[in-house]
Protein backbone atom coordinates (compact mmCIF):
# COMPACT_ATOMS: atom_id res chain seq x y z
CA UNK A 1 0.00 0.00 0.00
CA UNK A 2 2.82 2.31 0.96
CA UNK A 3 4.52 1.73 -2.38
CA UNK A 4 1.33 2.41 -4.34
CA UNK A 5 0.92 5.62 -2.38
CA UNK A 6 4.46 6.65 -3.27
CA UNK A 7 3.85 5.97 -6.94
CA UNK A 8 0.57 7.86 -6.86
CA UNK A 9 2.27 10.85 -5.23
CA UNK A 10 5.06 10.85 -7.83
CA UNK A 11 2.56 10.67 -10.69
CA UNK A 12 0.42 13.34 -9.07
CA UNK A 13 3.33 15.75 -8.70
CA UNK A 14 4.37 15.04 -12.29
CA UNK A 15 0.89 15.71 -13.56
CA UNK A 16 0.75 19.01 -11.70
CA UNK A 17 4.18 20.09 -12.90
CA UNK A 18 3.36 19.00 -16.43
CA UNK A 19 0.20 21.10 -16.47
CA UNK A 20 1.92 24.08 -14.89
CA UNK A 21 4.93 23.89 -17.17
CA UNK A 22 2.78 23.64 -20.26
CA UNK A 23 1.13 26.90 -19.26
CA UNK A 24 4.35 28.82 -18.71
CA UNK A 25 6.61 27.12 -21.27
CA UNK A 26 6.66 29.20 -24.48
CA UNK A 27 7.05 25.90 -26.37
CA UNK A 28 3.87 24.52 -24.83
CA UNK A 29 1.60 22.33 -26.91
CA UNK A 30 -2.11 21.58 -27.07
CA UNK A 31 -3.25 18.77 -24.77
CA UNK A 32 -4.93 17.06 -27.65
CA UNK A 33 -2.79 17.10 -30.73
CA UNK A 34 -3.84 16.51 -34.28
CA UNK A 35 -1.43 14.29 -36.10
CA UNK A 36 -1.52 14.22 -39.81
CA UNK A 37 -0.30 10.97 -41.20
CA UNK A 38 0.77 10.07 -44.66
CA UNK A 39 -2.68 8.54 -45.17
CA UNK A 40 -4.15 12.02 -45.01
CA UNK A 41 -2.01 13.28 -47.87
CA UNK A 42 -3.94 13.03 -51.07
CA UNK A 43 -2.64 12.75 -54.58
CA UNK A 44 0.41 10.61 -54.04
CA UNK A 45 0.87 8.61 -57.21
CA UNK A 46 3.37 6.12 -58.48
CA UNK A 47 5.07 7.73 -61.43
CA UNK A 48 3.88 6.28 -64.70
CA UNK A 49 7.14 7.09 -66.46
CA UNK A 50 9.20 5.23 -63.94
CA UNK A 51 9.47 1.97 -65.85
CA UNK A 52 10.72 3.28 -69.14
CA UNK A 53 12.94 5.88 -67.57
CA UNK A 54 15.03 3.75 -65.26
CA UNK A 55 16.79 1.34 -67.67
CA UNK A 56 20.42 2.18 -68.08
CA UNK A 57 20.59 1.32 -71.80
CA UNK A 58 20.81 4.96 -72.71
CA UNK A 59 20.02 4.88 -76.41
CA UNK A 60 20.25 8.60 -76.83
CA UNK A 61 21.64 10.27 -73.75
CA UNK A 62 20.42 13.75 -74.46
CA UNK A 63 16.79 12.83 -75.07
CA UNK A 64 16.67 10.32 -72.31
CA UNK A 65 17.71 12.82 -69.68
CA UNK A 66 14.68 14.90 -70.62
CA UNK A 67 12.29 12.04 -70.12
CA UNK A 68 13.26 11.01 -66.62
CA UNK A 69 11.13 13.64 -64.97
CA UNK A 70 7.48 12.76 -64.45
CA UNK A 71 4.90 14.58 -66.54
CA UNK A 72 4.06 17.23 -64.01
CA UNK A 73 0.57 18.62 -64.08
CA UNK A 74 0.65 22.16 -62.73
CA UNK A 75 -3.14 22.34 -62.61
CA UNK A 76 -3.67 19.27 -60.47
CA UNK A 77 -0.43 18.87 -58.54
CA UNK A 78 0.43 15.30 -57.68
CA UNK A 79 3.22 13.93 -55.55
CA UNK A 80 5.14 11.37 -57.55
CA UNK A 81 6.73 8.40 -55.86
CA UNK A 82 9.99 7.55 -57.55
CA UNK A 83 12.46 4.72 -57.08
CA UNK A 84 15.93 5.04 -55.64
CA UNK A 85 17.53 4.43 -59.05
CA UNK A 86 15.41 7.10 -60.58
CA UNK A 87 16.28 9.51 -57.80
CA UNK A 88 19.94 8.84 -58.45
CA UNK A 89 19.47 9.45 -62.15
CA UNK A 90 17.89 12.81 -61.42
CA UNK A 91 20.74 13.56 -59.06
CA UNK A 92 23.39 12.63 -61.60
CA UNK A 93 21.83 14.70 -64.34
CA UNK A 94 21.10 17.56 -61.93
CA UNK A 95 17.48 17.71 -62.98
CA UNK A 96 16.03 18.10 -59.52
CA UNK A 97 16.80 19.72 -56.20
CA UNK A 98 17.13 17.26 -53.34
CA UNK A 99 15.23 18.23 -50.22
CA UNK A 100 15.98 16.41 -46.96
CA UNK A 101 12.94 16.38 -44.65
CA UNK A 102 14.77 14.88 -41.66
CA UNK A 103 15.84 16.66 -38.48
CA UNK A 104 18.89 18.94 -38.71
CA UNK A 105 20.93 16.64 -36.46
CA UNK A 106 20.43 13.73 -38.86
CA UNK A 107 21.26 15.95 -41.82
CA UNK A 108 24.46 17.07 -40.14
CA UNK A 109 25.50 13.51 -39.47
CA UNK A 110 25.20 12.42 -43.04
CA UNK A 111 23.55 13.83 -46.13
CA UNK A 112 23.33 13.73 -49.87
CA UNK A 113 25.82 16.32 -51.17
CA UNK A 114 24.00 19.37 -52.43
CA UNK A 115 20.75 18.47 -50.71
CA UNK A 116 18.83 21.13 -48.84
CA UNK A 117 17.62 20.49 -45.30
CA UNK A 118 14.01 21.47 -44.73
CA UNK A 119 12.90 19.58 -41.61
CA UNK A 120 9.17 19.07 -41.89
CA UNK A 121 8.66 19.31 -38.14
CA UNK A 122 10.26 22.75 -38.15
CA UNK A 123 8.73 23.80 -41.44
CA UNK A 124 7.59 27.22 -40.32
CA UNK A 125 11.02 28.10 -38.93
CA UNK A 126 12.96 26.85 -41.93
CA UNK A 127 10.83 27.64 -44.94
CA UNK A 128 11.32 31.42 -44.90
CA UNK A 129 15.08 30.92 -45.39
CA UNK A 130 15.26 27.63 -47.21
CA UNK A 131 12.38 28.55 -49.48
CA UNK A 132 14.63 31.20 -51.03
CA UNK A 133 16.80 28.43 -52.44
CA UNK A 134 14.04 26.62 -54.28
CA UNK A 135 11.95 28.07 -57.05
CA UNK A 136 8.25 27.41 -57.17
CA UNK A 137 8.68 25.44 -60.42
CA UNK A 138 11.88 23.61 -59.56
CA UNK A 139 11.52 19.83 -59.62
CA UNK A 140 12.05 18.66 -56.05
CA UNK A 141 13.06 15.21 -54.84
CA UNK A 142 12.00 14.94 -51.21
CA UNK A 143 13.14 12.19 -48.89
CA UNK A 144 13.63 11.29 -45.25
CA UNK A 145 14.84 8.17 -43.47
CA UNK A 146 13.10 5.49 -45.43
CA UNK A 147 9.91 3.42 -45.23
CA UNK A 148 7.99 4.25 -42.09
CA UNK A 149 9.21 7.83 -42.15
CA UNK A 150 6.39 10.01 -43.38
CA UNK A 151 8.19 13.33 -43.13
CA UNK A 152 8.84 13.44 -46.86
CA UNK A 153 5.18 12.97 -47.83
CA UNK A 154 4.08 15.53 -45.26
CA UNK A 155 6.72 17.99 -46.45
CA UNK A 156 5.65 17.46 -50.06
CA UNK A 157 2.09 18.21 -49.00
CA UNK A 158 3.19 21.39 -47.23
CA UNK A 159 5.19 22.52 -50.25
CA UNK A 160 2.24 21.79 -52.52
CA UNK A 161 0.09 23.94 -50.28
CA UNK A 162 2.55 26.80 -50.74
CA UNK A 163 2.38 26.46 -54.50
CA UNK A 164 5.24 24.19 -55.47
CA UNK A 165 4.22 22.12 -58.46
CA UNK A 166 6.95 19.60 -59.22
CA UNK A 167 7.10 17.25 -56.30
CA UNK A 168 8.67 13.83 -56.09
CA UNK A 169 9.35 11.65 -53.07
CA UNK A 170 11.60 8.66 -52.92
CA UNK A 171 10.45 6.48 -50.11
CA UNK A 172 13.62 4.43 -49.76
CA UNK A 173 15.22 7.57 -48.39
CA UNK A 174 18.66 8.38 -47.11
CA UNK A 175 19.52 4.96 -45.60
CA UNK A 176 18.92 3.22 -48.94
CA UNK A 177 20.83 5.92 -50.78
CA UNK A 178 23.80 5.41 -48.49
CA UNK A 179 23.54 1.63 -48.65
CA UNK A 180 23.54 1.78 -52.44
CA UNK A 181 26.92 3.47 -52.30
CA UNK A 182 25.70 6.73 -53.79
CA UNK A 183 27.52 9.91 -52.74
CA UNK A 184 27.13 11.08 -49.16
CA UNK A 185 28.92 13.60 -47.04
CA UNK A 186 28.95 14.57 -43.38
CA UNK A 187 30.34 13.53 -40.05
CA UNK A 188 29.68 9.79 -40.33
CA UNK B 1 25.67 -18.00 -7.14
CA UNK B 2 26.00 -16.79 -3.60
CA UNK B 3 28.82 -14.50 -4.67
CA UNK B 4 26.60 -12.95 -7.31
CA UNK B 5 23.79 -12.44 -4.82
CA UNK B 6 26.20 -10.90 -2.36
CA UNK B 7 27.48 -8.57 -5.04
CA UNK B 8 23.98 -7.58 -6.12
CA UNK B 9 22.78 -6.84 -2.63
CA UNK B 10 25.93 -5.01 -1.59
CA UNK B 11 24.99 -1.50 -0.45
CA UNK B 12 27.50 0.01 -2.87
CA UNK B 13 26.05 -1.86 -5.86
CA UNK B 14 22.59 -0.64 -4.96
CA UNK B 15 23.77 2.94 -4.58
CA UNK B 16 25.59 2.86 -7.91
CA UNK B 17 22.53 1.41 -9.68
CA UNK B 18 20.31 4.06 -8.12
CA UNK B 19 22.63 6.90 -9.06
CA UNK B 20 23.27 5.75 -12.61
CA UNK B 21 19.58 5.18 -13.32
CA UNK B 22 18.67 8.43 -11.58
CA UNK B 23 21.16 10.42 -13.62
CA UNK B 24 20.03 8.78 -16.87
CA UNK B 25 16.38 9.56 -16.19
CA UNK B 26 17.10 13.16 -15.21
CA UNK B 27 19.16 13.72 -18.34
CA UNK B 28 16.57 12.01 -20.52
CA UNK B 29 13.79 14.18 -19.17
CA UNK B 30 15.35 17.56 -19.82
CA UNK B 31 14.98 17.91 -23.60
CA UNK B 32 11.51 16.39 -23.43
CA UNK B 33 10.39 18.99 -20.92
CA UNK B 34 11.96 21.82 -22.91
CA UNK B 35 10.66 20.73 -26.32
CA UNK B 36 7.38 18.84 -25.85
CA UNK B 37 6.44 19.15 -29.51
CA UNK B 38 9.52 17.24 -30.62
CA UNK B 39 8.99 14.55 -28.02
CA UNK B 40 5.34 14.27 -29.02
CA UNK B 41 6.43 13.78 -32.63
CA UNK B 42 8.85 11.06 -31.51
CA UNK B 43 5.99 9.28 -29.69
CA UNK B 44 3.80 9.70 -32.75
CA UNK B 45 6.48 8.14 -34.94
CA UNK B 46 6.34 4.97 -32.86
CA UNK B 47 2.81 4.51 -34.28
CA UNK B 48 1.58 2.73 -31.18
CA UNK B 49 -0.60 5.16 -29.25
CA UNK B 50 -3.82 6.77 -30.44
CA UNK B 51 -3.36 10.46 -31.30
CA UNK B 52 -5.44 11.63 -28.37
CA UNK B 53 -2.96 10.17 -25.85
CA UNK B 54 0.22 11.40 -27.49
CA UNK B 55 0.35 14.97 -26.20
CA UNK B 56 -0.76 14.24 -22.62
CA UNK B 57 1.94 11.59 -22.37
CA UNK B 58 4.51 13.88 -23.96
CA UNK B 59 3.68 16.50 -21.36
CA UNK B 60 3.57 14.35 -18.23
CA UNK B 61 5.94 11.41 -18.79
CA UNK B 62 9.13 13.56 -18.75
CA UNK B 63 8.18 14.90 -15.33
CA UNK B 64 7.74 11.37 -14.00
CA UNK B 65 11.21 10.61 -15.39
CA UNK B 66 12.68 13.71 -13.76
CA UNK B 67 11.10 13.19 -10.35
CA UNK B 68 11.91 9.48 -10.28
CA UNK B 69 15.48 10.34 -11.28
CA UNK B 70 15.88 12.86 -8.48
CA UNK B 71 14.20 10.55 -5.95
CA UNK B 72 16.45 7.63 -6.90
CA UNK B 73 19.56 9.75 -6.40
CA UNK B 74 18.57 11.18 -3.05
CA UNK B 75 16.91 7.92 -2.03
CA UNK B 76 13.46 9.28 -1.30
CA UNK B 77 10.39 7.16 -2.04
CA UNK B 78 12.90 4.73 -3.51
CA UNK B 79 10.51 1.80 -3.64
CA UNK B 80 7.91 3.73 -5.60
CA UNK B 81 10.47 5.43 -7.87
CA UNK B 82 12.25 2.24 -8.84
CA UNK B 83 8.95 0.59 -9.71
CA UNK B 84 7.96 3.48 -11.95
CA UNK B 85 11.42 3.51 -13.56
CA UNK B 86 11.17 -0.24 -14.17
CA UNK B 87 7.71 0.17 -15.65
CA UNK B 88 8.92 2.94 -17.95
CA UNK B 89 11.90 0.88 -19.10
CA UNK B 90 9.62 -2.07 -19.83
CA UNK B 91 7.32 0.19 -21.86
CA UNK B 92 10.29 1.64 -23.78
CA UNK B 93 11.64 -1.84 -24.47
CA UNK B 94 8.27 -3.05 -25.74
CA UNK B 95 7.83 0.05 -27.95
CA UNK B 96 11.33 -0.31 -29.40
CA UNK B 97 10.82 -4.01 -30.00
CA UNK B 98 7.55 -3.44 -31.84
CA UNK B 99 9.25 -1.05 -34.22
CA UNK B 100 12.27 -3.27 -34.65
CA UNK B 101 9.95 -6.09 -35.67
CA UNK B 102 8.17 -3.74 -38.02
CA UNK B 103 11.53 -2.85 -39.50
CA UNK B 104 10.97 0.86 -39.12
CA UNK B 105 14.02 3.00 -38.47
CA UNK B 106 12.65 5.79 -36.32
CA UNK B 107 14.46 8.11 -34.00
CA UNK B 108 14.13 6.68 -30.51
CA UNK B 109 13.39 10.05 -28.92
CA UNK B 110 15.26 8.90 -25.85
CA UNK B 111 17.54 11.83 -25.21
CA UNK B 112 17.03 14.30 -28.03
CA UNK B 113 14.88 14.91 -31.03
CA UNK B 114 17.61 13.77 -33.37
CA UNK B 115 20.70 11.77 -32.69
CA UNK B 116 23.92 13.66 -32.09
CA UNK B 117 22.30 16.57 -30.33
CA UNK B 118 22.19 17.39 -26.68
CA UNK B 119 24.55 18.10 -23.83
CA UNK B 120 27.76 16.47 -22.71
CA UNK B 121 26.04 13.68 -20.76
CA UNK B 122 23.68 12.64 -23.55
CA UNK B 123 26.59 12.70 -25.98
CA UNK B 124 28.61 10.55 -23.61
CA UNK B 125 25.74 8.05 -23.42
CA UNK B 126 25.48 8.08 -27.22
CA UNK B 127 29.22 7.56 -27.55
CA UNK B 128 29.26 4.68 -25.06
CA UNK B 129 26.32 3.06 -26.83
CA UNK B 130 28.01 3.32 -30.21
CA UNK B 131 31.38 2.13 -28.89
CA UNK B 132 29.98 -0.89 -27.10
CA UNK B 133 27.22 -1.91 -29.44
CA UNK B 134 27.95 -0.26 -32.75
CA UNK B 135 25.70 2.02 -34.73
CA UNK B 136 22.78 -0.33 -34.51
CA UNK B 137 20.10 2.34 -34.33
CA UNK B 138 17.09 0.99 -32.52
CA UNK B 139 18.63 -2.39 -31.74
CA UNK B 140 21.54 -0.91 -29.78
CA UNK B 141 19.07 1.38 -28.01
CA UNK B 142 17.06 -1.70 -27.11
CA UNK B 143 20.11 -3.47 -25.68
CA UNK B 144 20.97 -0.32 -23.72
CA UNK B 145 17.49 -0.19 -22.22
CA UNK B 146 17.66 -3.86 -21.30
CA UNK B 147 20.96 -3.25 -19.47
CA UNK B 148 19.33 -0.41 -17.56
CA UNK B 149 16.40 -2.65 -16.72
CA UNK B 150 18.83 -5.22 -15.34
CA UNK B 151 20.35 -2.48 -13.19
CA UNK B 152 16.92 -1.69 -11.76
CA UNK B 153 16.28 -5.24 -10.62
CA UNK B 154 18.67 -5.31 -7.60
CA UNK B 155 17.17 -2.07 -6.33
CA UNK B 156 13.71 -3.60 -6.75
CA UNK B 157 14.58 -6.75 -4.85
CA UNK B 158 16.95 -5.66 -2.11
CA UNK B 159 15.92 -3.19 0.52
CA UNK B 160 19.28 -1.74 1.56
CA UNK B 161 19.16 2.00 1.09
CA UNK B 162 22.66 3.12 1.93
CA UNK B 163 23.06 6.90 1.45
CA UNK B 164 19.39 7.64 1.18
CA UNK B 165 16.77 9.81 2.79
CA UNK B 166 14.60 6.71 3.18
CA UNK B 167 17.29 5.08 5.33
CA UNK B 168 17.78 8.22 7.36
CA UNK B 169 14.04 8.52 8.00
CA UNK B 170 13.83 4.87 8.93
CA UNK B 171 16.67 5.10 11.47
CA UNK B 172 15.21 8.30 12.89
CA UNK B 173 11.90 6.56 13.39
CA UNK B 174 13.63 3.60 15.04
CA UNK B 175 15.51 5.94 17.36
CA UNK B 176 12.30 7.62 18.36
CA UNK B 177 10.79 4.30 19.27
CA UNK B 178 13.83 3.24 21.23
Amino acid sequence: MNIIKQMAIIIGISLALGILNNIINPNGIAWVGTYKSVDDVSGIVADANAEEAVPADTSSTADNSDSILPNFDTEDVKIYEISLERAYKLYETKQAIFVDARYPADYEQGRIPGSINLPNDMFEDYYPDVGMLIGIDDPLVIFCSGPGCDLSALLADNLRYLGHTKLMIFEAGYPAWKAAGYPVEGAE
Amino acid sequence: MEKITNFLKHPLTLVVCRWVLGLIFIVASIYKIAAPAEFARAIYNYQILPDILINPIALVLPWIELICGIFLIVGFYTAGSIRLVTAMLVVFIVALSINLVRGVDIDCGCFSAGSGEGNAITQAIDTITILTMGEGGLSSTLIRDIIWLLMAIPVLIFQDRWLSIDQWRRSKKLNEHA
